[in-house]
């Protein structure tokens, strides 16, 4: 149990929820504006509305195009401003919970029609999460257990969206979906010119489904690792994402913005600010060698999100913070 | 919180911890959603959202089995049939929905009207269509590789 609450609550930076919730409630426009615009389009064929069991359960009005416009123009300001206002961390909790409920809402919508997403599962957490934490602004240099928390909870969902799918794939496709085609039907419905030239290699996308598979169940680690390690294992998923844009046009952006900025030490990218707020001189290379340190010299928990050395005593080392610690 | 009850004190260096009760009610909540989630994955399927299966892509195709692709023909004003994009900018709805309710269009093809409705609405410039089908598109793999194709009707219907 000590150790269930160490690896919930060992204390995050404040200003890495700040940045986090500037980049998710920013994520909002793009997503209804540009990435997906099913919402308006969805209003020019409601009959094919086939509700999701929460949506019934929740006896949600049947979508009409207006509820549509509605809910999609009142979220956009609304994130808008939420953005707008998170560097201040001011009004966080009443926007950012009106916004999860508006968002979850328009994804029941937007999923009632025949397909799901698989990609929104932890970016529905992170904005169910961020406004629990209290007084996250871009240049506190406070760290909080209620932002650790919140932290951990998406990243638990961001590695249970690759962990649970291997066993989704077990379960629908059995143990030979290793060895099926699956991956040359992707290609074929919908491949990019890259992705067809695999086509002629049939093996490349043969071995592929081989590591997909691999990585699904071995991502739980990415949870316990540090350091440099942690950023590996980021740059390879974030890699796996890009390779699977390059060649099937699916992107999961909403995942990948929570794999970045649940895993990395967003708060580095303010620390000039927050040095600047704090008097202090410290160097602000943005995640540079000597962007360890916090505002006012106090270690910053970075990666491994426990602080190595007691708040407010600098650390002996420039990488102290750095070293895996088992 | 209210919002007026939103710190405004200037930023601070320090550890903001929680009460017992916040923790444990914190620690409650992920372990409702984990477990509802691995029940979903075990036993529920997409419309249990957001506690479903991540089954993207977790179906088998076989290496010489087929690959199917819903396709959406329409009949233009002169009576020809054309391939048009099964997409949601043309017809409200894309080609995985509609794949995701097969079984609803086939028993009820006038759903198929619904499609040339939306194409009405969100297509006013382009000719009226009088009528569409889905069809079936099945790509015949050998060895993984495409060696031809066959297509079947799913629903139709006419204006």
């Amino acid at each position: 149990m000590a150790a269930l609450n160490r690896w919930f609550f060992g204390p995050v930076p404040l200003a890495r929820v700040a940045v986090f919730r500037i980049a998710a409630y920013l994520f909002i426009p793009l997503d209804l504006l540009v990435l997906r615009p099913l919402g308006s389009q969805h209003a020019s064929a409601t009959a094919l509305y086939k509700p999701l069991i929460v949506a019934e359960l929740l006896h949600l009005p049947r979508p009409t195009p207006w509820l549509i416009v509605a809910v999609t123009w009142t979220l956009i300001p609304l994130a808008l401003a939420a953005a707008a206002l998170a560097p201040s961390g001011r009004w966080q909790r009443v926007l950012g919970t009106a916004i999860f409920l508006l968002y979850f809402e328009q994804l029941l919508i937007s999923f009632s029609f025949g397909k799901v997403d698989h990609d929104r599962i932890a970016y529905v957490v992170a904005l169910a999460v961020l406004p629990t934490v209290a007084g996250a602004r871009w240049r506190s240099s406070g760290s909080a257990e209620s932002a650790a928390w919140a932290l951990r909870c998406v990243q638990l969902a961001v590695v249970a969206t690759y962990f649970l799918s291997a066993f989704a794939k077990l379960r629908f496709g059995g143990v030979e979906w290793v060895n099926s085609a699956t991956l040359v039907r992707a290609v074929m419905r919908r491949g990019t010119g890259v992705g067809r030239l695999l086509l002629d290699y049939p093996w490349t996308l043969h071995w592929a489904q081989w590591g997909i598979m691999l990585m699904e169940l071995v991502s739980p680690v990415v949870l316990f690792l540090r350091g440099r390690w942690r950023y590996a294992a980021v740059g390879v998923l974030t890699a796996f994402h890009l390779m699977v844009f390059a060649t099937i046009t699916i992107m999961f952006w909403p995942h990948v913005l929570c794999l970045l900025f649940a895993f990395l030490p967003t708060e580095r990218l303010v620390r000039n600010g927050a040095a600047d707020a704090a008097g202090s001189a410290a160097p602000a290379l943005v995640g540079g060698q000597d962007a360890h340190r916090g505002a006012a010299g106090e270690p910053m928990p970075v990666v491994g999100d426990e602080p190595v050395h007691p708040v407010g005593q600098p650390p002996e080392g420039r990488d102290a913070q750095e070293q895996p610690q088992g | 919180m209210p919002p007026s009850a939103e710190p405004t004190d200037p930023p601070v260096a320090g550890r903001a911890s929680l009460s017992a009760r916040a923790r444990g009610l914190r620690l409650v909540a992920a372990g409702i959603c984990v477990a509802l989630l691995c029940v979903g994955t075990f036993w529920g399927d997409d419309d249990a959202f957001p506690f479903g299966p991540f089954r993207m892509y977790s179906t088998s195709t076989p290496p010489n089995g087929n690959i199917h692709v819903m396709t959406l023909q329409a009949r233009m004003p002169d009576g020809s049939w054309r391939e048009a994009p099964l997409d949601a900018p043309i017809v409200g709805v894309n080609r995985a929905e509609v794949e995701g309710q097969i079984p609803r269009f086939q028993a009820d093809p006038a759903l198929v009207g619904k499609l040339v409705e939306a194409h009405d609405r969100l297509r006013p410039a382009e000719p009226r269509w009088t009528g569409a089908r889905l069809v079936m598109r099945y790509l015949k793999l050998r060895d993984r590789r495409f060696v031809g194709t066959e297509e079947k009707v799913v629903a139709q219907w006419l204006r």
